[in-house]
C-alpha cells in the first residue's frame, strides 16, 4: 500500500520520520540508553493460502454479542467510495461491511487468504494470462438484491475511472489486458474486455503479463461488488451498498461514521468474519491525546471505544504499567529507509552516510516511542514469507540494522578514504518539512550528527505539501531523502516490495524510487523472479534483498512501523493485523 | 494634557520640596511634564519593582552566553551547555530526559533532543525583548509621524491618513498574519532554497515589520486627535501669528505636549509585541528552529506537562513575568503624565 495510513496519519511519512524509536536489543557503535522494549518474534504475515475454507467464521471463546464499539482516531477519510480506497484506516471499515473476491483470515496469529466471495482463491490458465473466479451462491446485498459476476466486474471496471478512482491502487493499469489507458465505464469504453462476467456467477481476468499475486490483489475493495444500475458515481460513497455483516446507518462525511448490522448478510457464506457487537461508531478527527487519555481512563462510553493511533509517549508509563491490558501492539506493513539517491552520491560515501546516520538520535527527536516502530537490518519487513534475516557491513565490523547512533569517527575515515576532508568536505542535500515542529527538529538532530560525522549539510526547508512534490521529482536538486521515505506493502508477499521501488520499471514511471538507479543486473533479477510461482518467489527475494543491500546499498533499511491500539476495558479479544497495522475489526466483542 | 503651567501647580502643592531645588529658591519654576512624571514615577514602588524585573531579563538577554557558561561540564557528554546542540544520550528511548536539574543543566534539559533548558530559556529572551522593543520603536515612529501630519495640516492629508488608519484597523489582524508570513518568507527567498538558519532569520525580521505595519494605528489615531485640538490653543496660534516655521511649531510647541501620551502607548506596546511574538511561535507562524524562542517552547511543551513540567513552567514564567512588569510600568507611568491622578 502507498503511503497509506502512514500518509494520511502523520505528517509522518511526508516528513521522513515516521514511525518510531526502537527497541533495539543491543546498540551499535552508539550510546543509547533508556527504555528498551524487547521485541517479541514477528508473527508472518506469510503467504499462506487457504482456496478450501469454508464459512461461517470459527466462534471466538467467550464472545459475547451487543454492544455499540466507538474508533475515534485522528484521520478522515476523503470519502468513502469503494474504488478510491487505498488506506489502511478505510480497509478496516469496509472490512465489516464490504466483501470482495477474496480476503484474510488470522489462524494463530498467521495471515491466511482465504476466497470470500469466489469459491476458491481463482484458477489460472497454462498461460498464465487468464484468471476466474466463480462466485458463491446465496450472497446479497443488503437490500436483498443478490451479488452478480457483473457487478464485480463493474466495480473493477470503475476502478480505472480517473476521477472516482483516483486515489486508488494502479496494478489493475500495469497487468489488466488494455488497461494501461482504460478510463472507466463511464468515460471509456463500457464494454472493455480486460474483466468481464461470462455468465452470473464468473469473473474472468485478462492479463497483459503474468500476475502470480492476483489472489490478493482482488482482496483488495476495488473488488467489492457494485450493482451499475445503483451507482450514483460521486454521490455512491454517501450509502454504498454492503455485502458484509454491517451496512452504512449514518455517515456524515468528514465526521463520523455509524454501522448497524445488515440483515441480508449470510454467516454461512462468510469464512471471515464475525459479528459480536450490535454496530460500530467511528469518529474522525479526533485529538489523539485527549482520545487515548479517555480511553485509558475508560469512564462511560469511553470503556467501549478503540483508538489506532499511534499511542502518545506521555502515556506510555500507563500502558506500560497497570494499564497494559488495554494495548495491543504489532507490526504494520511499512518499512522504513533512509533513501539516497545513488546517482550522485557514489558507494563508498553512501556506506560513510550509513555509517554515520544517527537512528536513535532521530527516533528521540521525532517523539516515536519504543511502541511504534522496530529496527530494521532488512529491505522486507520479518513477517513476509522468504524474508531473509541478515546484517550487511557497512564498514568492517559495523554492521547496519537500524540501531545505534552512528559512529562519527569512523564514517570520518571512510569519507577521507574516498578523498573528501575537512577542506573538501561531500555536500549532502535534502529537503524537511519546515511547517512542521517535529519536523524542524528532526532536521536539527541530523544536520548536527551529519556534520559531527564530517559531512557538509545543506537543509533546504520547504512547507510540507511542496516537500512532497518535490522530493518525488527524479530530476531534483537533493542527493538524498527523496521519496519514497518507505514503503508499506500491499499483499504480505516481497513482489508487492521489490519490483515497485527498486529499479527501471519503477523508475520509468516518473517518480523517485530507491537510489533513483536503474542497473541492468538488477533488472534481470526481477524479471526473473517474478516469473517464478508465488510459493517459489519468496526465498529468491529475500536473497534478493540482502543481495542489494550488500552490493548497492540504495536506501539504508531503517524500521518497519507498529500498529497500536489502545482500547477501553470492555473491548475484548482485539488484535493487530500484521498486513495493515491496525485491529482486526471482526473478532472484536464488548463485555457489557 | 493640560498647559505646562498647570501641571506644575498641581505638582508644586503636593510636593514641599524638590531635590534639584536649592534651598531657599522657589520650586515652583522651571519643571516640565516629563520632569513631573519622573518625580511621581520615582516614588511609585509598583514602578520600581517592575523597572528592577525589566532590567533583570534585560540582563539575562545580553549577558544569555555568560550566564550558560556558568553552567557545569556534563559528566555524561563531556561538553558545556549550549542553546542548540542536540545531545540524545541524554534522553531515553521514549523521549524522556534521563537527567534532572543539575550543576550542568540548571533547567534541566528538554524532552526528545536533549538540549539544555536554562540555555533555551536564557537565549530565548532575546527574540522577544529585541521583537518587543524594536518594534515598539518603529510603529511609534510611525505613528506619531502620520498622527503630526494628519492632525497639523488637517485637509486632504488628514482625510486620506484618517482612511488608511481606518483601512489598517479593519484588518482582521490575525488571520491576516498568519497567511502574510509564509508568502513574505517565499517573496524574500525569491525563488531560492533557504536552510533552517536562513529561514529563522527571515522569519524574525518578518515578524517585526509585521508587528510594526498592523501596530502603528492606534497611537497615530491618538495623536492626531490631540494634534488637532493643541493647532487651535492660543500659544500654537500666537507662536504662527508672529511667524514661526511650521517645523519648529510642530517639534517646539506641540510635540512636547504628546510626550506623555507617546511614552504611554510606547510602553503599553512593548508587552502587547512580546505577546504577540510568543503567540505566532506557538500557532507556528513566528520563529522556527533552530531560534530559541518562549513561545516555541511553550508550544512545543504543553503536551508533556504532566510528564515533564520542568520544560514548561520557566518560558510560562518568564513571559508572564516579562509581560506583567512591563504592563505595569506602562501603568504606572501612565499614572504619572496624568495629572487628575492623585496618589
Amino acid at each position: 500500500m502507498r503511503w497509506t495510513k502512514v500518509l494520511t496519519v502523520g505528517a509522518a511519512a511526508s516528513l521522513g520520520f515516521v514511525a518510531a524509536c526502537g527497541a533495539p536489543a543491543a546498540n551499535n557503535g552508539g550510546a543509547g540508553n533508556g527504555t528498551n522494549g524487547g521485541n517479541a518474534p514477528v508473527d508472518q504475515a506469510g503467504a499462506a493460502l487457504d482456496p478450501n475454507a469454508k464459512g461461517p467464521a470459527p466462534e471466538v471463546p467467550g464472545a459475547k454479542r451487543g454492544g455499540i464499539l466507538t474508533v475515534p482516531y485522528a484521520t478522515v477519510p476523503a470519502n468513502m467510495d469503494p474504488s478510491d480506497q487505498f488506506y489502511q484506516d478505510t480497509a478496516v471499515i469496509f472490512s465489516l461491511t464490504h466483501r470482495a473476491l477474496t480476503t484474510y483470515v488470522a489462524r494463530d496469529g498467521k495471515q491466511v487468504l482465504v476466497p470470500d466471495l469466489a469459491t476458491d482463491l481463482g484458477k489460472q490458465s497454462e498461460d498464465g494470462l487468464t484468471w476466474t473466479f466463480t462466485l458463491k451462491d446465496g450472497v446479497k446485498f443488503e437490500d436483498g438484491t443478490p451479488v452478480k459476476a457483473a457487478d464485480i466486474v463493474f466495480a473493477a471496471k470503475r476502478s480505472f475511472d480517473p476521477d472516482l478512482a483516483a486515489n486508488g491502487p494502479t496494478y489493475q493499469r500495469e497487468f489488466f489486458k488494455g488497461g494501461a489507458d482504460y478510463q472507466g465505464p463511464y468515460k471509456g469504453d463500457k464494454n472493455w474486455k480486460g474483466v468481464e462476467a461470462t455468465d452470473d456467477k464468473t469473473v474472468v481476468f485478462h492479463l497483459e503479463k503474468r500476475f502470480e499475486t492476483l489472489p490478493y490483489f482482488v482482496s483488495f475493495n476495488q473488488f467489492t461488488p457494485i450493482p451499475e444500475a445503483k451507482d450514483k458515481k460521486a454521490d455512491y460513497q454517501l450509502h454504498p451498498l454492503a455485502t458484509g455483516p454491517y451496512m452504512f446507518d449514518k455517515y456524515t462525511p468528514g465526521t463520523e461514521l455509524v454501522l448497524k448490522r445488515n440483515p441480508n448478510w449470510d454467516p454461512a457464506t462468510d469464512p471471515a468474519r464475525n459479528n459480536y457487537p450490535d454496530g460500530f461508531h467511528f469518529k474522525w478527527g479526533v485529538d489523539t491525546i485527549k482520545t487515548q487519555t479517555a480511553i485509558l481512563a475508560s469512564n462511560g462510553d469511553d470503556a467501549t471505544s478503540l483508538n489506532w493511533d499511534p499511542i502518545d509517549s506521555s502515556l506510555i508509563p500507563q500502558i506500560e504499567g497497570e494499564k497494559k491490558a488495554q494495548f495491543e501492539e504489532g507490526p504494520s506493513s511499512c518499512v522504513l529507509m533512509v533513501n539516497m539517491d545513488a546517482r550522485k552520491i557514489p558507494l563508498p560515501i553512501r556506506k560513510a552516510i550509513a555509517v554515520a546516520w544517527p537512528f536513535d538520535s532521530i527516533h528521540k527527536a521525532g517523539g516515536e516511542t519504543t511502541h511504534s516502530f522496530s529496527p530494521a537490518s532488512t529491505i522486507i519487513p520479518p513477517q513476509i514469507a522468504g524474508h531473509l534475516d541478515y546484517e550487511a557491513e557497512a564498514a568492517p565490523g559495523f554492521k547496519m540494522n537500524g540501531q545505534g547512533d552512528g559512529d562519527p569517527a569512523k564514517a570520518k575515515e571512510m569519507l577521507a578514504a574516498a578523498g573528501f576532508g575537512p577542506s573538501k568536505p561531500f555536500e549532502l542535500i535534502y529537503y524537511y518539512t519546515n511547517d512542521d515542529d517535529i519536523a524542524q527538529k528532526v532536521n536539527q538532530v541530523r544536520k548536527q550528527k551529519l556534520e559531527a560525522a564530517g559531512f557538509k549539510v545543506q537543509d533546504i526547508g520547504v512547507p510540507g505539501a511542496e516537500r512532497r512534490k518535490i522530493v518525488g521529482d527524479p530530476k531534483g536538486k537533493y542527493n538524498m531523502l527523496q521519496s519514497p521515505r518507505g514503503w508499506c506493502f500491499d499483499w504480505p508477499s516481497a513482489d508487492s516490495i521489490i519490483p515497485p521501488t527498486i529499479g527501471t520499471i519503477a523508475l520509468s514511471q516518473g517518480g523517485t524510487t530507491f537510489g533513483n538507479f536503474s542497473d541492468a543486473k538488477i533488472d534481470a533479477e526481477i524479471k526473473r523472479i517474478q516469473q517464478l510461482s508465488i510459493t517459489e518467489q519468496g526465498p529468491e527475494w529475500g536473497k534478493m534483498d540482502k543481495w542489494l543491500t550488500e552490493n548497492y546499498l540504495l536506501a539504508i533499511p531503517d524500521n518497519n512501523d507498529k500498529g497500536n491500539s489502545v482500547f477501553g476495558t470492555k473491548v475484548k479479544n482485539v488484535h493487530n493485523n500484521p498486513n495493515k497495522g491496525m485491529p482486526d475489526l471482526t473478532d472484536v466483542w464488548l463485555d457489557q | 494634557m493640560p498647559e505646562p503651567s498647570a501641571g506644575t501647580l498641581i505638582e508644586a502643592s503636593e510636593e514641599t520640596a524638590s531635590a534639584t531645588a536649592p534651598e531657599g529658591q522657589d520650586v515652583r519654576t522651571g519643571r516640565s511634564p516629563g520632569q513631573v512624571a519622573w518625580a511621581r514615577l520615582k516614588r511609585d514602588k509598583v514602578a520600581i519593582v517592575c523597572s528592577v524585573i525589566i532590567l533583570f531579563f534585560l540582563l539575562v538577554a545580553i549577558f544569555a552566553p555568560f550566564l550558560v557558561s556558568l553552567e557545569a561540564v556534563d559528566p555524561i557528554t563531556g561538553a558545556k551547555a549550549d542553546p542548540s546542540t542536540v545531545h540524545t544520550e541524554l534522553v531515553d528511548f521514549n523521549g524522556l530526559p534521563t537527567v534532572g536539574a543539575s550543576s550542568a543543566h540548571w533547567l534541566g534539559v528538554e524532552p526528545r533532543l536533549g538540549r539544555d533548558l536554562f540555555a533555551r530559556w536564557a537565549y530565548g529572551a532575546r527574540p522577544s525583548l529585541i521583537i518587543g522593543f524594536v518594534a515598539a520603536f518603529a510603529s511609534t515612529l510611525i505613528g506619531v509621524t502620520l498622527g503630526l501630519i494628519g492632525g497639523y495640516l488637517g485637509g486632504a492629508s488628514d482625510k486620506f491618513i484618517s482612511w488608511v488608519i481606518d483601512f489598517f484597523l479593519s484588518l482582521p489582524i490575525l488571520l491576516l498574519v498568519l497567511a502574510i508570513i509564509p508568502i513574505m518568507q517565499k517573496r524574500i527567498a525569491a525563488g531560492n532554497d533557504l536552510t533552517a538558519q536562513e529561514t529563522s532569520m527571515i522569519r524574525f525580521w518578518v515578524l517585526i515589520t509585521i508587528l510594526v505595519v498592523f501596530g502603528w494605528m492606534g497611537l497615530a489615531r491618538l495623536v492626531r486627535g490631540e494634534v488637532k485640538s493643541l493647532r487651535e490653543r492660543e500659544f500654537v496660534q500666537a507662536a504662527r501669528a508672529i511667524g514661526v516655521p511650521t517645523r519648529s511649531i510642530l517639534f517646539r510647541e506641540i510635540l512636547p505636549n504628546l510626550v506623555g501620551p507617546i511614552i504611554v502607548s510606547a510602553s503599553i506596546a512593548v508587552p502587547a509585541y512580546i505577546t504577540y511574538e510568543a503567540t505566532l511561535s506557538y500557532l507556528g507562524a513566528g520563529l522556527v528552529e533552530p531560534t530559541a524562542s518562549w513561545g516555541r517552547t511553550i508550544a512545543d511543551a504543553q503536551n508533556l506537562f504532566a510528564t515533564y513540567p520542568l520544560w514548561l513552567w520557566p518560558s510560562v514564567i518568564g513571559l508572564s513575568l516579562l509581560v506583567l512588569a512591563l504592563s505595569l510600568l506602562g501603568d504606572s507611568i501612565r499614572d504619572a503624565f496624568d495629572p487628575t491622578s492623585r496618589r
